[in-house]
Formats: structure tokens, C-alpha cells, sequence
């Protein structure tokens, strides 16, 4: 039996190596599945929708990838170090809260009240953000309180937070006043630089320290490697704790940002604002291709796959697709990306198998 | 993926609440076995209000409006918001019921969906007004008040043809069209709308009521449709947004016009850019159905027919000075 079984073996080698080959190119295709995702829903649409391929279309589109592709890049960070952030869409809210009331009512000490300039609310939003970022990493960290078990209670801290500011209502007309020099706010969610608004800058210039921090630094090997097996990251005196406190940190200034543009473009502060986007955020980062369990992913595939569902909602609105129908569709997409995800997982097996 | 979320918030909201609640209850009933009597916190009773959600500024005006009118009457009035949840909406009632309230003012969470609820209050001898939102039986609640969602949308309609003429092209953003009130403003506009046959709808979307998605929506739209001179919205985030997505897009001679009349709309009139909006007197309404259910408690009849509807109030640059948190005050 043995003897025929190594014949046989032998002499269908030359064939094996062949369909190793085909496992192979399907695998590499598999991998590119995200650059192929977005590639046919361009296309698709540039078919069915007139005036989709146009300049000024590609940028209003650019703008909306902004929000949910921050979103995806802090929370790739996260979910590579296999935990999960659910609290980004109440920081949004939250964030965009502090600037309104920074703008609108200023700092009371004592009697006086301090106003601060755009910059400076920008830079203290930011870092209430990272702070709330901060409190989850420490919560996981420090407490060991399951990631998703702390961050879905700053979910609802956070929210809160964010509605007490106002008593629910919301902070309107943020133009600011000349004699407070406050004005300018608009800037950042509507300015634009070499005619690309200026939030699609942040998005890119986000995404590319991110990818760099990933992948040509320590730190970022150290993030895949915790994510990869925890313990053994450990035991080869990974300062595990620290990495991961910085990766919750990231992910809360990401969604500072994201509060601050949303607040910008509507020149409104609105604390409901950034409900379920920690959602959105997840599906962008699971249909590019990084896995919920950790280690594998990367930044880049996040943010396509954050313009693969921000196109594919601004194509829906477009060609008239009901609301409903662009929930279902959404959910459909994201399901069908995890599925393809398992089978990438299993043809990965059989190549490393076969090879 | 706004339901799973908010559904998931009200579930563990609901079970936070309650256990205050029942915490609350303790606390009461010993205070009226004790050297408290039930009078001193409302001589004439207890009152529950239950409204939607305090972060709209809609309801949170409503939910005043009755507190206050409620306690000028004698009463001792307390909030609930169910968020929109039917399950929470039945824990709520189900508590204030076993607490052994006089009466409920209650916005309910859906329709059809909340007769049930309405039901087991009314079973146990506790009179329910409801407000802003109706139910489709009649005889269970003493009465149901609403605003006028029909008259409202026309008014605004009427007042946006005045403006864009009687041709031209415009897009409808709806608020939230698993919502009857929105569905009714809806069809309200095109019944006046859908009567001039150059003016023509070129696109149509549901903003789910939210600023940031009325303002995407929106920017998606004018890539299409850059010719358009009027937009109707279904609510007051809605034509924000939409004004929102005008202005970055340059396009400041487009008519927006919405439904609600919250502050900030009445400061979008005022600074020209949103063009008409109608005010839904959430406050007189809330006031009206706590006047109506201390009749029913004194008398044993509200004195008035079951369902009743409010008119809304045409804002304009003209008399939107006038105009605070859902009140009308002219000067």
C-alpha cells in the first residue's frame, strides 16, 4: 500500500506543483480582493451613474472617505493588537461637543472666561480625545477589563458626556467672534489645499505615518506580534501593556479628528453625532482584510475598504437605492467580505501545504 | 446598523433605569409610610411623562412643557424617555403603573406597536393622553393628540412654490420613513408639489433624520443634479444638513425649505438660508394633554373628542424672531 501510495505521489507531483500554482494565483488574488472590490464598484457605477467619474465628484467622495477611513486607520491599530474599540463614534460626538463648547462659551476661570484660538481648541480636542483613548487602555491594560467590555462601557460614558454638554441641545453657528479671535474654524472641514479639501489631507497623511509606524518600526512589529500570540510577545519582554495603552490612545485622537471635521464642515456641534460609526469603522476594517483575532491586517487595506463603503453609499444615493436597500446591501457586502477572508485563511493552509 | 446599536443601548438603558426605578419606588413608599404623605410631593397626584428621547431638543421642550404645566395643576410630575425602544417603552409603563400613578402623558415609541402598552395602563384604571404620536385604535387612550402633519407640509409647500415658481427641478430629503409622521409630511408635500407638472422631482432620499447623512446625501445629489433650485426636507437636521452641503458646494440661491422649527432652524431663517420651516407647537400640545388628563382625573371626561389635531406655524424671516424652543410668543 505505502509503495503505491509513493508512486502515486511521485508521479502526480508534476500536476500537484500545477494546482499548487493555481492555489497560489487565486491566493495572491484573494489578497488584492479588496483593490478588486473597490476597482469593480468604480466601475460599476461610473457605468450606471452619470457624472460619477467627474472631478468634482472624486472629491466630494474623497471628503466622506475621510470620516469613516480616520475611523478604520485608528481602529486597524486596535483590532491588530486583537482587541476592539467601540467607543470612537460617542468620542466623535464627544469631541465635536468640546470644540463647540470651546468656541461658543470658552473656559470659565473664576470670573473671566478664557476663549481659546482655532488652533489651540484643535490641539485640546485632540488630546481630550487621546484621553479618552487613554482611560480604555487603561481600563484594558491596568484593570484587564475586556476590550470590548471597556470600550462599550465608554460607549455609553462617552455619549453621555457628550449630551450633558449642552443638556442634549447642540453648539450652532461656530463661526466664531473677531474680537475674540476665534474665527476660522470652518477651515478644517472645508478649506482646501491644491483643491483637495484639506480633511483628505489628514486622511492621507494619517495613513501613510500609520503604514510607516506598522510597518518599518519597532513599535508597529510589536503591535502585530501581541496580536499574533499575546503570551509569547510577552515572554520575549514585548512591553506589552505600554504598546497596547498607545494603540487606544491613537484610536481615541483619530476620532478627536474625525469630531473635529464632522463639526467643521456642518459648523455644528451635535452630540449624537458619530452614532454606530465605531460600526462603520469595524466593517471598513474588516473588508480590508484585517482579522478580528489579530496580526494580520494592514492600514492600507482599512482605508480602501473605508472607500469601498463610503463609494458605494455615495453611488447608492446617487442612482436613488432607497436607505433600506443600502443596509441591506451594506450588511450583505461586509458578510460576504469575511466569507471570502475564511476561504483566503483556508487556500493559505493548503498552499503552505502544498508548497 | 442605527438600530442594532441603539437597540443594544436601550436594552442595557432600559436595565440601568429600572433598577433606579425600583430603587426610586423603595425610597417613596417609605417616605409615605413614613412622616411624608403622598400629598406633599403632589396634592392631586403623580403623573408620569414619557417621551422619546431628552436629546432632541423636540422632545425635551414637550417633556418640559408638560412637567411644568403638570406641576402648576397640583401634581407632582416626573420624565421618562424611552428612546424609541417599545420593550423599554413597556417596562416603563409597566413600573409607573405598579408605583400607582394617577395618569400618563406618554409619546409613544411606534404607532401600531404601542396600542398594547397603552392597554395595560388603561386596564389597571390609568387614564393615557398621547401626544405627537397616535395610535390606529380608538377608546383606549382618553386622548390623542397630534400636530397637524398634512396642514404643516402644505403651508410649507404652498410657500415654496411662492418662492421657486411653478417650474424647475428640486430634490426631497425625508427624515425617516419607518416613521408615520414623516411618511405623512411626505406624501402632504406632493400633494401639492406633485400638481405642477414642470416642477419635477429629480431625486429623492431618505436622510434618516441625521445632519451628517442629509449632508452627504446631499453633496451625492448635486454631483447629479447641479440644476436644482429647491430642496424639501423632512425635518429640521435634514434641511441643515442639506444647507449644510449647499454652501460648501457655493450654491447659496437654492429655496430649502423643512418641518420642525427647533432654535436652530429659526437662526438658519434668520441668517437667510433656510427659506420656510413650520414650528409643531410641541409645548402647547404637551401643555394641552396634561390639561386634558387633569380633566378626565377632576371629571371623569376630557370634555373634548379623542383625536385632536394642532396646527403648525409657517416660519419665515418674517416672524421667525418670534420663535423658542417650540413656542410661539409674538411680541
Amino acid at each position: 500500500m505505502t509503495t503505491v501510495t509513493n508512486n502515486m505521489s511521485s508521479q502526480d507531483h508534476p500536476h500537484r506543483s500545477k494546482s499548487a500554482q493555481a492555489s497560489w494565483v487565486l491566493l495572491q488574488v484573494l489578497k488584492l480582493r479588496i483593490f478588486v472590490a473597490l476597482f469593480a464598484v468604480v466601475l460599476y457605477f461610473s457605468l450606471s451613474v452619470d457624472n460619477f467619474l467627474t472631478t468634482n465628484n472624486l472629491l466630494i467622495m474623497a471628503q466622506h472617505i475621510t470620516i469613516i477611513g480616520i475611523l478604520a486607520i485608528g481602529m486597524t491599530l486596535v483590532i491588530l493588537t486583537a482587541g476592539i474599540d467601540l467607543s470612537v463614534g460617542s468620542t466623535v460626538g464627544f469631541s465635536g461637543m468640546m470644540a463647540g463648547f470651546l468656541i461658543m462659551n470658552g473656559i470659565p476661570i473664576g470670573d473671566s472666561v478664557l476663549f481659546l484660538n482655532i488652533p489651540e481648541v484643535i490641539l485640546v480636542t485632540c488630546l481630550v480625545g487621546a484621553f479618552i483613548g487613554y482611560i480604555n487602555g487603561a481600563l484594558i491594560t491596568y484593570l484587564n477589563v475586556a476590550p470590548f467590555i471597556a470600550t462599550l462601557g465608554m460607549l455609553y460614558v462617552v455619549r453621555g458626556a457628550a449630551l450633558l454638554f449642552n443638556d442634549g441641545g447642540t453648539f450652532s453657528r461656530l463661526q466664531g467672534h473677531e474680537e475674540l479671535g476665534n474665527m476660522g474654524f470652518s477651515i478644517l472641514g472645508n478649506g482646501s489645499l491644491l483643491g483637495i479639501g484639506i480633511p483628505v489631507w489628514l486622511l492621507l497623511a494619517l495613513t501613510l505615518v500609520t503604514w510607516f509606524v506598522s510597518y518599518k518600526t519597532p513599535f508597529g512589529r510589536y503591535v502585530y506580534a501581541i496580536g499574533g500570540n499575546e503570551s509569547a510577545a510577552v515572554f520575549s519582554g514585548l512591553r506589552v501593556r505600554r504598546i497596547k495603552l498607545w494603540v487606544y490612545v491613537f484610536s481615541g485622537f483619530c476620532a478627536a479628528i474625525v469630531g473635529l471635521v464632522i463639526t467643521s464642515q456642518l459648523q455644528t456641534g451635535h452630540p449624537m453625532t458619530g452614532d454606530t460609526y465605531e460600526l462603520r469603522a469595524i466593517a471598513a476594517v474588516v473588508l480590508g482584510g484585517t482579522a478580528l483575532s489579530g496580526g494580520r491586517g494592514s492600514v492600507i487595506g482599512s482605508v480602501i475598504g473605508a472607500c469601498v463603503i463610503s463609494i458605494l453609499n455615495d453611488g447608492m444615493v446617487m442612482s436613488g437605492v432607497s436607505n433600506f436597500w443600502q443596509m441591506v446591501i451594506m450588511g450583505l457586502v461586509i458578510i460576504i467580505a469575511v466569507v471570502i477572508d475564511q476561504l483566503q485563511q483556508r487556500l493559505h493552509k493548503r498552499v503552505m501545504v502544498l508548497t | 446598523m442605527k438600530m442594532t446599536s441603539m437597540q443594544l443601548l436601550n436594552r442595557f438603558a432600559s436595565t440601568a433605569t429600572l433598577s433606579a426605578m425600583v430603587a426610586v419606588a423603595g425610597v417613596g413608599s417609605a417616605q409615605a409610610q413614613g412622616d411624608v404623605d403622598l400629598s406633599d410631593d403632589g396634592e392631586k397626584g403623580n403623573i408620569a411623562i414619557l417621551v422619546n428621547s431628552l436629546d432632541n431638543p423636540y422632545y425635551s421642550a414637550e417633556a418640559t412643557a408638560a412637567e411644568a404645566r403638570a406641576e402648576e395643576l397640583g401634581y407632582a410630575a416626573s420624565t421618562f424617555s424611552h428612546n424609541e425602544d417599545l420593550n423599554r417603552q413597556r417596562d416603563l409603563i409597566t413600573s409607573v403603573v405598579g408605583q400607582g400613578v394617577d395618569g400618563i402623558v406618554l409619546d409613544n415609541a411606534d404607532s401600531s406597536a404601542s396600542v398594547a402598552a397603552v392597554r395595560y395602563a388603561t386596564e389597571r384604571d390609568v387614564p393615557v393622553v398621547l401626544i405627537n404620536r397616535e395610535i390606529p385604535e380608538d377608546g383606549i387612550a382618553i386622548a390623542q393628540l397630534t400636530h397637524n402633519n398634512n396642514q404643516a407640509a402644505s403651508q410649507v409647500a404652498q410657500a415654496f412654490i411662492e418662492k421657486v415658481g411653478e417650474s424647475g427641478k428640486y430634490v426631497e430629503l425625508t427624515c425617516n420613513l419607518a416613521d408615520n409622521n414623516c411618511v405623512a409630511r411626505s406624501n402632504a408635500y406632493h400633494r401639492i408639489l406633485d400638481q405642477y407638472p414642470d416642477l419635477e422631482m429629480v431625486a429623492r432620499q431618505d436622510a434618516g433624520g441625521e445632519l451628517v447623512k442629509a449632508r452627504q446625501s446631499m453633496q451625492s445629489i448635486l454631483q447629479s443634479h447641479p440644476d436644482i433650485v429647491g430642496v424639501i426636507a423632512g425635518n429640521g437636521p435634514v434641511a441643515l444638513g442639506a444647507i449644510s452641503a449647499l454652501e460648501s458646494a457655493g450654491m447659496d440661491d437654492v429655496t430649502v425649505v423643512g418641518i420642525d422649527g427647533s432654535n436652530d432652524e429659526r437662526d438658519a431663517v434668520l441668517d437667510g438660508q433656510l427659506y420656510a420651516t413650520s414650528m409643531l407647537q410641541a409645548q402647547e400640545l404637551a401643555r394641552q394633554g396634561v390639561n386634558q388628563l387633569h380633566q378626565y382625573l377632576e371629571t371623569g371626561e376630557t370634555g373634548e373628542s379623542e383625536r385632536q389635531l394642532f396646527r403648525s406655524i409657517l416660519i419665515t424671516e418674517d416672524n421667525a424672531e418670534s420663535v423658542n424652543n417650540f413656542e410661539y410668543k409674538d411680541n
